[in-house]
C-alpha cells in the first residue's frame, strides 16, 4: 500500500477562505486522493450583478480525473448545480484537458488541480440575502487503479456582503480562463475523409499556417475517432494536415469534426498551448 | 543453432497469430488461453455457438458494480442456459491490478457465484490487444458463424452506481436476444466504459 502525499492548502488560508466567501455552511469534501471545494472570484454588492464561482478539485500526486469525454477508459466527470430558481446559472466551462497515454490507450482529463468556472446571475430587485446551493460531483479518480469520487457540496453565500478573493484563488481564475477553449471559426479549417482516415487541413492563407507547432484534435464524442495523444502532422508548402485515425469499431462515419483542436506553439522562450473549439463538416 | 532457429520460427508464427485485429462483421480472431484451473480453451472449440467475451478485473469499481449487484451473474446464468458460451478474460499484467493467482481467482469466482464457463488468463495482453479491449468491463459477442457482431459497453449508463443498472439499456442482453431470435444485432457498437485494461 503506497502512502499518498498531498500538500493541501494551509489551514490558515482555508479558514480565511471560509471567512471571506461563505457563511458557515460546509462547502468542501475530501476523499483521500482528491478534495473538492467551492471558491469565488470575489464579489462587490454595488458593482456586480453576478457572482463568479468555481468548483476546485485538487488531486494528490499521480491521480487524475476525466474530461467530459473520458477517452478510451474512465468516466465523464459530471457536475450538477442546484440553485434556487430565481438565480440563473451560466453554462459551466471546461478547461481543455491533457491526454494520458498508456499502452496505446488514451484518456483525457486533469491532474494536480482543476477549476470549473460558472457565473451565477443574481435576481434583480430581490431582498433575499442568502443564496443556498449544492453541487453534486460524480467522477472517477485514477492512477494505476481507480476509485469513484462522488460528493455533494452544500454552500451558502450572503449576497449582500462584499467578498475579496484571495490572491491565489483569483490567480487560479485567471489561469483557468486562459485555458478555456476559444472559437476556432477563424482558423480556416477544412476536413476530408479518405479510407479510414480524416484529414484536418489548415491552408497556407490561414494565419495559423506558420504559427502552428504540433497540434492535436480531441473529439467531444467517443466512437468515431481513435483516441490519440500524438496525431500525425503532414507539412506541405500549401497546407498543414492533421491525420486522424477512425475508430475501428465505428458503425458509421462521422459527418463532422466537433471538439477541441489544441495547438502548441514553440517560441524561443516557452511552449504555449491554446485550445480552439471547432465544428466543421467532413467532405468525402 | 537449430534450436535457436526453431524458437525464432515459433516466435514469428506467434506474432502473426496475434497480429490480427478484431473488426465488426468479420471473423473473430482466434486465440488459445488457459483458465484459472489450467485448462486450455480455444475460440475454435466453440464453432457453431454464440460466444460472449467479457474483459474482467475484479478490483475495478465498474466490474464491482455489475458483480456486487449480481447483474453480470444473472446475465451469465440466463444466457448460458440458452447454450451461449460466456468467457471472462483478464488481461491484467503481472503485478498490475486484477492479476491474481489461480487460487484467488477461483475463490473470488466462487464467492461471487459467477456463471461464466471459464476465467481465461491473458497475462501478456495479446488477446486483449488483438480485440482492442480498452476497459473492464468491455464486452464482445461472436455469432454462430464466428463473426464479431458486437463490441462495446455492457450498457448505456457509464457510472459506478448500482442503482443505474435498473434503468440502463443493456446492449449485451439486447444483442443476445436478437441473435437467439435469429435477427441481426441492432446496436453493434457502443463506447465501452470502465477502468483501463491493466496491460
Amino acid at each position: 500500500m503506497s502512502i499518498l502525499k498531498f500538500n493541501w492548502i494551509s489551514p490558515l488560508l482555508y479558514l480565511s477562505l471560509i471567512y471571506f466567501f461563505f457563511s458557515g455552511q460546509m462547502h468542501s469534501q475530501s476523499k483521500g486522493a482528491a478534495k473538492a471545494r467551492i471558491v469565488s472570484n470575489g464579489y462587490s454588492v454595488d458593482k456586480d450583478s453576478s457572482i463568479q464561482i468555481g468548483v476546485l478539485i485538487e488531486l494528490a500526486n499521480g491521480w487524475h480525473i476525466y474530461w467530459k469525454n473520458p477517452g478510451d477508459s474512465g468516466m465523464p466527470t459530471s457536475i450538477e448545480w442546484n440553485i434556487p430558481k430565481k438565480f440563473q446559472l451560466v453554462q459551466m466551462q471546461w478547461p481543455f484537458p491533457m491526454a494520458f497515454e498508456f499502452e496505446g490507450l488514451v484518456s483525457y482529463g486533469y491532474e494536480d488541480r482543476v477549476l470549473f468556472i460558472t457565473d451565477i446571475i443574481l435576481p434583480k430587485n430581490d431582498n433575499s440575502q442568502i443564496l443556498n446551493m449544492s453541487v453534486k460531483i460524480k467522477s472517477l479518480l485514477c492512477k494505476d487503479f481507480c476509485i469513484p469520487f462522488d460528493t455533494t457540496i452544500n454552500f451558502t453565500v450572503d449576497v449582500h456582503k462584499d467578498y475579496t478573493a484571495d490572491e491565489n484563488i483569483s490567480g487560479l481564475f485567471v489561469k483557468t480562463k486562459n485555458a478555456l477553449p476559444i472559437t476556432g471559426d477563424n482558423i480556416g479549417l477544412s476536413a476530408r475523409f479518405n479510407s479510414d482516415q480524416i484529414y484536418l487541413r489548415i491552408d497556407k492563407s490561414s494565419e495559423y499556417y506558420l504559427n502552428s507547432g504540433s497540434m492535436n484534435f480531441i473529439p467531444y464524442e467517443n466512437g468515431f475517432f481513435k483516441n490519440s495523444s500524438s496525431q500525425n502532422l503532414v507539412l506541405d508548402k500549401d497546407y498543414i494536415e492533421l491525420v486522424l485515425e477512425s475508430d475501428p469499431f465505428r458503425i458509421k462515419d462521422p459527418k463532422e469534426l466537433y471538439g477541441l483542436l489544441i495547438m502548441n506553439s514553440n517560441s524561443d522562450k516557452s511552449i504555449s498551448r491554446k485550445a480552439f473549439e471547432i465544428r466543421i463538416p467532413i467532405s468525402e | 543453432m537449430k534450436k535457436y532457429f526453431a524458437v525464432l520460427i515459433i516466435m514469428f508464427f506467434s506474432s502473426l497469430m496475434y497480429s490480427q485485429k478484431a473488426k465488426l462483421n468479420e471473423a473473430a480472431p482466434g486465440f488459445t488461453l488457459k483458465d484459472s484451473f489450467e485448462k486450455e480453451y480455444s475460440l475454435s472449440d466453440f464453432g457453431g455457438k454464440i460466444v460472449v467475451l467479457e474483459w474482467i478485473n475484479f478490483e475495478c469499481p465498474f466490474v464491482k458494480k455489475h458483480y456486487n449487484s449480481n447483474n453480470m451473474q444473472n446475465l451469465q446464468e440466463k444466457y448460458t442456459k440458452d447454450g451461449i458460451i460466456w468467457l471472462a478474460v483478464c488481461s491484467s499484467a503481472k503485478n498490475k491490478q486484477g492479476n491474481f493467482s489461480n487460487d484467488e481467482i477461483n475463490s473470488r469466482s466462487e464467492n461471487l457465484k459467477t456463471k461464466y464457463l471459464a476465467y481465461l488468463i491473458d497475462e501478456n495482453g495479446n488477446v486483449g490487444k488483438m480485440y482492442g479491449a480498452k476497459t473492464t468491463p468491455h464486452m464482445y459477442i461472436i455469432d454462430k458463424k464466428g463473426k464479431l457482431v458486437y463490441a462495446g459497453a455492457i450498457d448505456d449508463k457509464p457510472s459506478t452506481d448500482i442503482d443505474d443498472i435498473e434503468t440502463a439499456k443493456n446492449y449485451v442482453s439486447s444483442a443476445l436476444d436478437e441473435l437467439l431470435d435469429s435477427k441481426n444485432v441492432g446496436t453493434q457498437s457502443s463506447t465501452p466504459y470502465g477502468c483501463s485494461v491493466k496491460y
